[in-house]
C-alpha cells in the first residue's frame, strides 16, 4: 500500500466543566501535519444551560464543534481516529469517512505486527500495529465491523513511520499554548 | 435575725438534722435554682411562611391607571391612594428581550498549522517491549525510540521525568529519509557514560 499520499485524521474534543474546545490534525504517514484546525472554546451560559438542558453536551460536540471542525479541514484523509468512541458515528456522518476510536492497552504484545484480534465486545478488536508497542484497542461502528481487515491494514502501515497515538498528545499540548496565548490577552 | 436562727438550729436538732429549715430572709437571699442543660437551647420558630400578599385576585393594579382604579374602589378609599411619584401608564407594553442564539458562531474554526509545527513530536520508550534484549560489548540498552526519521530532525530533547524522547521535524524538507531506531546506551569504562545509536528501522529488532 503506497501510504505516502495517505494521511491519517485525528479529531478530539476537550470537554471540561464549562468549556468545550475541538481540535483536527491531518497528517502524512510520518506524522507531519497537513492541516491542524481548533475551535474557539465555547463556553455556554446559564441560558443556554437551561434552554437546551440535558441536550446541551451532545448538541455542542457534535452539531457545532465537530461538524464545524471537520467541514473546515480541507485536506481529506484516509480515516479518522478519535479517543472518544462516542464520536465515532457522528464523526463518520459528518465526513464521510471511516473512524476508529483508538487507545492504548495494558495487554501483551501480540505474536506478530498486523494481527488483529476480536475481544468479544461488539465492534472492539486489538491490533498489533508494529513490533515493539503494547497491541492497541480499537472501536469501530457496527458497519465498518466488516471492513476490520481494511482498516488495520491501514493503521499498520501508518505504523511503520510513526506512533499511531502520539499526535493526540500533540494536539493537546498545542492547544494548551493556545489556551496560555488567550488568558494573557 | 438572731432569734430565727437559733430557732431553726434548735429545730434541726429536734429532728435530728433531717430538715433543714431557713428563714424566709435566707431563701430570699439565694440565687434562684439555675438549671444547665447539656442540649443545645431550643430554639422556636414558626413553620408558617412570612404572610405575603404578591397579587389580589380581584383586581389587577399593573397597568391600571389611577383613574381607572377609581372605578374599581370605593370612592373614600381612593381619597387615600396617593401617587406621588409614581406614574401609572395603560398603554405601556411589556418589553420583550431578544437573546441570540449563537453557539455555532462561537465555535467557528481557527486554522494553525504553524502552531502545532511548532510542537514537538514524542515518542514513548519502548525498551519494554522488545521480546529479545539486545546485547551490546560494554554496555545495556536504556531506552528505545521509533519510528524517527533521523534525516528531517532537527532537534530533540529527552524528557527526564517521562523518559519521552521530544523531537521537531524540519518540515520544509523534503526528502525524509529511511526511518530509524535511536537507541540510548549506558556504557561502562568509556568517557561519556551515556551513547546515543541511530539504526536502520528495517533492522528487525521486536
Amino acid at each position: 500500500m503506497d501510504n505516502i499520499r495517505q494521511l491519517l485524521g485525528y479529531a478530539t474534543i476537550d470537554s471540561r466543566e464549562n468549556y468545550f474546545r475541538g481540535a483536527a490534525l491531518v497528517t502524512d504517514s510520518r506524522g507531519i501535519p497537513t492541516d491542524f484546525r481548533y475551535t474557539e472554546p465555547v463556553r455556554p451560559t446559564k441560558l443556554e444551560r437551561v434552554l437546551y438542558g440535558n441536550a446541551l453536551e451532545v448538541y455542542l460536540r457534535e452539531d457545532i464543534i465537530l461538524d464545524n471542525l471537520l467541514k473546515a479541514v480541507e485536506v481529506k484523509p484516509s480515516l479518522w481516529l478519535l479517543t472518544d468512541e462516542t464520536l465515532i458515528i457522528p464523526t463518520q456522518k459528518i465526513s464521510r469517512l471511516p473512524a476508529v476510536a483508538i487507545a492504548v492497552s495494558a495487554r501483551s504484545p501480540l505474536e506478530q505486527s498486523g494481527q488483529c484480534e476480536p475481544t468479544g465486545e461488539s465492534g472492539v478488536f486489538m491490533l498489533q500495529a508494529d513490533n515493539i508497542s503494547a497491541p492497541l484497542r480499537i472501536t469501530v461502528s457496527p458497519e465498518n465491523i466488516p471492513k476490520i481487515s481494511q482498516l488495520t491494514q491501514i493503521l499498520t502501515s501508518f505504523a511503520e513511520g510513526m506512533e499511531l497515538i502520539e499526535p493526540f498528545s500533540r494536539v493537546a499540548r498545542a492547544l494548551e499554548t493556545v489556551s496560555e496565548s488567550e488568558s494573557k490577552q | 435575725m438572731a432569734i430565727f436562727s437559733e430557732i431553726t438550729q434548735k429545730l434541726s436538732r429536734i429532728f435530728l438534722g433531717r430538715i433543714i429549715v431557713r428563714s424566709l430572709g435566707e431563701i430570699r437571699r439565694t440565687k434562684p435554682t439555675r438549671v444547665d442543660t447539656h442540649f443545645r437551647g431550643a430554639e422556636v420558630e414558626s413553620l408558617r411562611a412570612e404572610p405575603r400578599v404578591n397579587a389580589a385576585m380581584f383586581v389587577q393594579w399593573k397597568n391600571t391607571s389611577a383613574k381607572s382604579a377609581g372605578a374599581l374602589l370605593d370612592g373614600k378609599i381612593l381619597k387615600d391612594i396617593r401617587t406621588e411619584g409614581m406614574t401609572f401608564d395603560s398603554a405601556r407594553k411589556l418589553e420583550v428581550k431578544k437573546y441570540k442564539l449563537n453557539l455555532k458562531r462561537r465555535a467557528a474554526p481557527r486554522h494553525a498549522i504553524a502552531r502545532i509545527h511548532r510542537t514537538p513530536s514524542t515518542r514513548r520508550n519502548r525498551v519494554t517491549y522488545l521480546k529479545k534484549p539486545l546485547k551490546f560489548e560494554h554496555a545495556i540498552l536504556l531506552a528505545l525510540y521509533s519510528p524517527i526519521f533521523h534525516e528531517k530532525v532537527i532537534k530533540s530533547a529527552l524528557d527526564k521525568g517521562s523518559g519521552n524522547l521530544l523531537f521537531w521535524y524540519d518540515n520544509e524538507r523534503v526528502k525524509a529519509g529511511e526511518k530509524s531506531h535511536l537507541l540510548l546506551l549506558r556504557v561502562f569504562g568509556g568517557a561519556e557514560p551515556l551513547k546515543w545509536l541511530w539504526l536502520p528501522a528495517d533492522k528487525k529488532i521486536g
